[in-house]
């Protein structure tokens, strides 16, 4: 907060401005346009999500759905043991083969880019989303999959015209779930984004986001200067940012009790 | 629809079409769960695979006790106690 009240940034700069250029004095003087980074979290989040959603849910299906089994035996584990990967392996392993990968295939000078960290982000929302739809889809009364198959539907049909529709709050959570993950993720992001304080023209430029740039400023910034409090600033954002997606959850889950 | 009424055969074949369809749809999402999934579980091999063989192949047993070594950041008394704390 010191940067509105003790520095007199206003809040439209804050969010709107692109110019970064706060002082590391206790004067202040400077600019603290966050919106390159704001813009960066969003934009790596939202590939990410736009990656993993559609796997997330048919592994969620296909280990209810379509092989319990093999869903119970291999697939469940295999998530669970990708929920414990620490994410600085995620970010690391994003490091050595997705950027120079990405480097080679798009001919580019350089692999770091908002879609390695869209990948590397997905993996890693991947399980969350996974987990959270595959109970979202099993919590779905048994009548309905009976009454659907009763009525001569094929085992598609009552996926996607009956499954999917009763899980559909469950597995909204699960996503916004897998956002607040994404948005709250800071070192295997800022291993593979490229860190350019610049707005990305496409996918395949680096950029900046809120995360990497706390993570990586905040040990330099002086404490009680205009920079420190800057980043405080971002902080304040990412902190209410995480509280809209919890009360998201909720009005999710009231809705779901409603029905 | 009138129980004693039976079917045209234009009627038949419609209804024959889309069960076909029908039937056809269900395959393929079926083909693509699995795909995907198969898919799923490959990457994790993968990943662990890559990972593990990384990690292996520069594995030296005198890396947790030389200097330069990584024992002192998970073998210090203190890091270990303030965990278990």
């Amino acid at each position: 907060m010191l940067s509105f009240t003790q520095f007199h940034h206003s809040v439209s700069e804050f969010l709107f401005s692109p110019v970064w250029k706060p002082t590391d004095t206790e004067v202040g003087g400077g600019q603290i346009g966050a919106a390159i980074y704001i813009w960066g979290s969003i934009l790596t989040c939202a590939v990410a999500l736009v990656i993993a959603i559609p796997f997330s849910l048919s592994t969620a299906i296909f280990m209810t759905q379509i092989s319990p089994k093999i869903g119970e035996k291999i697939i469940r584990p295999a998530v669970e043991i990708f929920v414990g990967i620490p994410s600085v392996v995620y970010g690391w392993v994003g490091l050595v083969v997705l950027v120079p990968l990405i480097q080679k295939v798009f001919d580019r000078s350089h692999g770091q880019s908002v879609l390695a960290a869209a990948i590397v982000l997905s993996v890693m929302i991947y399980p969350t989303i996974t987990s959270v739809s595959a109970d979202a889809i099993r919590s779905v009364n048994q009548k309905y999959i009976e009454g659907a198959y009763g009525l001569g539907s094929t085992r598609w049909q009552m996926i996607y015209k009956v499954l999917l529709p009763a899980a559909m709050s469950g597995i909204l959570t699960a996503i916004v779930l897998g956002l607040a993950r994404a948005f709250g993720e800071a070192l295997a992001v800022s291993m593979v984004i490229g860190k350019m304080r610049a707005f990305p023209k496409s996918l395949l430029d680096p950029t900046n986001n809120l995360t990497s740039a706390i993570a990586s400023d905040m040990g330099g910034a002086m404490d009680g200067g205009e920079f420190n409090a800057a980043l405080w600033s971002m902080a304040l954002l990412l902190f209410i940012v995480s509280l809209l997606f919890i009360l998201i959850i909720h009005l999710i889950a009231a809705r779901k009790e409603k029905i | 629809m009138n129980p004693n009424s039976s079917l045209s055969a234009d009627e038949l074949r419609h209804v024959s079409g889309s069960l076909k369809r029908a039937h056809m749809s269900d395959h393929l999402a079926t083909a693509v769960f699995y795909v995907v999934s198969g898919a799923f579980v490959l990457l994790l091999i993968a990943f662990t695979m890559y990972v593990v063989w990384g990690g292996i192949k520069a594995f030296r047993p005198e890396i947790f006790f030389e200097a330069s070594g990584i024992g002192n950041q998970f073998l210090t008394p203190f890091i270990s106690f303030s965990s278990l704390l």
